[in-house]
């Protein structure tokens, strides 16, 4: 009996602690691999948005600027139509 | 041996608390998971997005460089309309440009410097009458230019009219006009004797006080008592005025 308690100890005791080793040490969180992954990957979606914004910028002012290339056609035809009809007054 | 037991055992309790503590500061690898899926999902809509506006960028410049050769080719034909060469163009340009000038200077003039040039602001409306009988006057940019010029002289114009500060000389049959008939009048001086003002405050247009015609562009000098010029000019003009009168030839 007292062989048996002893053995239990210098068997069981072991065992408990290595098991208690593995559960509060491993297999919970990610990987210091994982965590460079994400990390790149949130740095990749900050860039992207910064670009997005420069784009969305770049467009509005194509915008504008087509928009008032548009307006200056408009008007150099009816310059040149005012023009012909001045020209034509004048013979 | 109980008690080896027992040191062994705090030392492995200590070692797995630290160790439970940093997994605990570690992310969870369901966490992880799902901020890669929600990260992957965003950049993926953001790549996208990216597309589309590189896209439309495009479009727009392609559009913009269209529309830059259509307003080109629009002006040319414009230009084409009129029978002159570059260099006219030019040269008209540059006269234009000296008439802007001189307008501005004349805009910020004093109400006294204008006065002292008014026969300037007459030549250059002359000047614009011209220019805008021109082929070359025809075209858009000389035409408005030549206009806006015509607007702001004919404000100087208006303004020193209303400041009461010319005066339009009218006919004799009509309105009895002449230095004295005009000094005299309310919304000039409301005193004849102040005729000579008019006379020395025009003496480019006027060489003789007896003579004015119609339609001239009188300046009219603040009212003030005459100055010692004035009065001066006034006496050798009575002199002369006596001098040639029949009782003193007699």
């Amino acid at each position: 009996m007292k062989y048996v308690g002893r053995l239990t100890r210098s068997i069981g005791v072991p065992l408990l602690m290595v098991a208690f080793l593995a559960v509060a040490g491993c297999a919970r969180g990610a990987s210091d691999d994982q965590t460079a992954q994400l990390d790149d990957l949130m740095n990749e979606v900050a860039s992207l948005e910064k670009q997005v914004s420069q784009k969305e910028l770049e467009l509005s002012s194509l915008v504008r600027q087509v928009g008032a290339k548009e307006k200056e056609l408009d008007q150099c035809k009816k310059d040149q139509e005012a023009t012909k009809k001045r020209l034509e007054g004048m013979q | 041996m109980f008690r080896t037991t027992s040191i062994l055992l705090a030392a492995i309790l200590l070692i797995a608390g630290v160790s439970y503590t940093e997994a605990q500061e570690k992310m969870s690898k369901e966490e992880w998971q799902r901020q890669i899926s929600e990260y992957t999902a965003q950049r993926n809509e953001l790549r996208s997005r990216l597309d589309r506006l590189n896209s439309e960028i495009a479009d727009l410049k392609a559009k913009a460089s269209e529309l830059e050769a259509s307003i080109e080719s629009c002006k040319e034909e414009t230009y084409a309309l009129v029978d002159a060469t570059d260099e006219e163009i030019a040269e008209f340009d540059r006269a234009i440009e000296d008439l802007e000038r001189r307008v501005e200077e004349l805009s910020r003039m004093s109400d006294d410097q204008l006065l002292k040039n008014m026969s300037e602001l007459d030549e250059i409306w002359a000047k614009l009458i011209e220019y805008g009988k021109t082929q070359i006057g025809q075209l858009p940019d000389f035409y408005n230019r030549i206009n806006r010029l015509k607007d702001r002289l004919s404000a100087l114009q208006k303004s020193m009219m209303a400041k009461g500060k010319v005066y339009t000389v009218g006919t004799w049959q009509r309105d009895r006009d002449c230095l004295w008939n005009i000094a005299k009048k309310k919304n000039v001086y409301a005193n004849a004797w102040r005729w000579p003002k008019i006379w020395q405050g025009n003496r480019d247009q006027i060489k003789d006080p007896d003579l004015i015609y119609p339609g001239q562009k009188l300046k009219i000098p603040s009212s003030a008592p005459l100055t010692p010029g004035e009065r001066r000019a006034a006496n050798s003009y009575y002199q002369k005025k006596a001098a040639l009168s029949p009782e003193s030839t007699e």
